[in-house]
């Protein structure tokens, strides 16, 4: 959507908050129709993009009343440097952005094709929920042939959220996106991915390319029995991928995590099914949806080595997020 | 690996006094070669580039530690595992707190010592672009790593700043760790921002380290502008032979400019023929006797400088993967 002359990219909603607008990934009908802890996790900008085209210096003035949000600049392809990155507080900071002049001498052929264009300024965002205060400078939205032809959606955990990679770029959704350079719609839900019907609805409808669908550690953890999880897996991947034909659909089993590398430890405190079933599960529902643009793809394969986790055992670290963009942007550009 | 208060210190060969702070700071050479060396190097060596300070406590363990000159965070890794969260280390002596989470002492036994660096070993692991960090004490029970808890080799690496890696966004994002990482080894960064000028006492102090199993030169984008191509192929060329003369059986990879702005321009503009810098470090490669040393393309490392930052010289993040990734595959298929 559009806001004072920028592409808000990854936001659904723009609620009037403090003196200027939330940036939300999905629409309070949505939300509200979710759990207690994703109703409140998807007005976190995670991968939400400021996008404009600027004729002269911008400012893009925000605020993070509740903590602090990261903003990533980016040129187009060209991310800036950490010395340029950007902590938003609770008091309005503004980040300010000049195109530089350098950047459009690059020759084409030394450009990545069909992704962003050098002139496109992007604040990548994570973090806490974010104000949108004031746009000053002389911005456009960018058009079409300024961006990527293709999106890749990711729905999924705190993992698909990207909670422990160093910044959001770093991502595993993130770094695939970019490798198969694509464009990311980023809807990870920390602790809450329980795949209500309501946000397997909005995906549905929703406009990208490549959906990638990581369900879901949060319900195991929390005692989502085998059957439950069948219901609610089984209706996510059969309409997502039964509402678009045309366009391609991965469910991906549970990651490796504490269960899988701990003897003694295959089954959590609250579990109510193993992690191996939860996986025989989405397998099955994959495969009774019947739909040719739905493939099951095995989240132990994208991390084969288990020490690219945190010390949690669950979480992937920057080392374990790259293996599994990497691995992922193989299955899906293939 | 040197050693005190039970303590091991990785990429740092002195803890010197320098009488700012009751701390010492930890230099990555030594003060006689530091001595020798321009004065931008001489800066850089005094301040950390990944150096780590590892020990396995046998619990809560404080590690104090200053920054006089600007604060920098400090994260501790458990083997390969990295903390979620940094402690910020302030101008002021500041503990860094550490205690071995419980999580990983369930580990597959038989995985956990497979793993490079085994989980019971805390690694304090230094930022890459900081000034310097001064050392002060250590207070809890804590024993250095023994060589079987750490890798089997070492990849060490001299050049500029983007060896440094001073824009990757940590310091386990640049070139040298991604490829160590990826090759199982132990890395050494000894890049030198702004200031790798390739002088004999830092070719010769490279060559006679015992601690390297295999060693990146990548020279130097420093050199281009103050430097003519003659004085840069006397230098590089004494380095890349005296490094490869003193340690055969190690390679020696030598890698010539990163793709940078000028070469991405459809005109290149005012920055001469900086391509003949590239040409005199395949000529000093060519030249030199000895089969240990190799030459890798830096463009062939990064093709059509993808992932540089906007100054086009520096890798962010995705540079530095894609760096480490090719250079893990050529340093692969080299004997070491």
């Amino acid at each position: 959507m559009r806001h004072a002359g920028l592409e808000l990219h990854n936001v659904a909603e723009t609620p009037a908050r403090e003196g200027g607008v939330r940036l939300d990934r999905l629409p309070a009908a949505v939300r509200e129709a979710l759990n207690e802890q994703a109703e409140t996790n998807y007005t976190r900008p995670t991968g939400v993009e400021l996008r404009f085209v600027a004729d002269g210096p911008v400012e893009v003035t925000l605020s993070c009343p509740t903590g602090e949000s990261e903003v990533t600049p980016h040129w187009g392809p060209f991310q800036c440097a950490p010395d340029a990155h950007v902590t938003v507080g609770p008091e309005p900071t503004t980040v300010e952005m000049t195109f530089p002049e350098h950047l459009g001498d690059v020759a084409d052929e030394h450009l990545p094709e069909s992704y962003f264009a050098p002139r496109v300024g992007r604040l990548v965002l994570r973090g806490r929920p974010t104000v949108l205060h004031d746009v000053s400078g002389d911005v456009r939205p960018p058009r079409e042939a300024e961006l990527p032809d293709r999106t890749l959606l990711a729905y999924g955990t705190s993992i698909t959220q990207g909670a422990v990679a160093s910044r959001f770029p770093l991502a595993y959704a993130s770094r695939a996106a970019r490798a198969l350079r694509a464009d990311h719609l980023n809807l990870g839900t920390g602790g809450s991915a329980f795949c209500e019907a309501a946000v397997a609805d909005h995906i549905a409808d929703g406009d990208w390319d490549v959906a990638v669908l990581a369900v879901s550690v949060n319900m195991i953890a929390v005692g989502f029995t085998a059957a439950e999880f069948r219901e609610r897996a089984g209706y996510l991947v059969d309409t997502v991928a039964g509402e678009n034909p045309d366009s391609e659909v991965y469910a991906v089993t549970l990651f490796p995590q504490l269960s899988d590398v701990c003897p003694g430890r295959e089954r959590g405190d609250d579990w109510a099914a193993t992690a191996d079933e939860y996986r025989a599960v989405l397998r099955e529902v994959v495969a009774d949806a019947g739909h040719d643009n739905l493939r099951v793809l095995e989240g132990p394969d994208f991390l084969a080595d288990p020490s690219g986790l945190s010390p949690d055992l669950l979480h992937p670290s920057d080392p374990g997020m790259l293996e599994v963009g990497r691995r992922l942007a193989d299955e899906l550009g293939g | 690996m040197l050693t005190r208060d039970g303590l091991g210190f990785h990429d740092v060969v002195e803890l010197r006094d320098v009488g700012e702070t009751a701390g010492r700071v930890l230099q990555r050479v030594p003060e006689d070669v530091r001595v020798e060396l321009n004065e931008g190097a001489r800066s850089n060596y005094r301040r950390p580039a990944g150096s780590e300070i590892r020990f396995v406590p046998d619990g809560p363990t404080d590690v104090t530690l200053s920054a006089p000159e600007h604060a920098c965070e400090v994260r501790a890794y458990w083997g390969p595992f990295p903390e979620r969260s940094t402690t910020t280390v302030g101008t002021e002596p500041t503990a860094v707190t550490v205690e071995p989470p419980g999580s990983l002492a369930d580990l597959d036994p038989d995985a956990a010592a497979a793993y490079a660096h085994h989980p019971r070993v805390c690694r304090l692991v230094m930022p890459h672009e900081s000034k310097p960090v001064h050392y002060h004490g250590v207070a809890g029970g804590v024993r250095p790593p023994r060589e079987d808890e750490l890798p089997d080799r070492t990849l060490a690496a001299y050049g500029t700043s983007i060896t440094r890696g001073i824009a990757a966004t940590g310091p386990h994002l640049t070139y040298v760790h991604q490829a160590a990482r990826r090759l199982g080894a132990d890395p050494l960064n000894l890049g030198t921002a702004g200031s790798a000028f390739c002088e004999p006492e830092i070719a010769d102090h490279v060559a006679a380290r015992d601690d390297w199993d295999a060693v990146v030169l990548a020279l130097s984008v420093n050199m281009v502008a103050g430097f003519s191509v003659a004085e840069f192929r006397e230098r590089a060329g004494y380095m890349v032979d005296t490094v490869a003369g003193e340690n055969p059986g190690k390679p020696v990879v030598a890698v010539t400019l990163f793709p940078y702005f000028p070469d991405l321009r459809t005109d290149p503009g005012d920055h001469g023929d900086y391509t003949v810098f590239r040409e005199a470090l395949r000529d000093a490669v060519a030249d030199c006797p000895h089969d240990n040393a190799t030459l890798v393309e830096g463009p062939d490392l990064l093709p059509h400088g993808r992932g540089l930052t906007t100054d086009l010289v520096h890798p962010g993040d995705d540079a530095m993967i894609d760096v480490g990734v090719s250079l893990a595959d050529e340093l692969a298929g080299l004997d070491w």
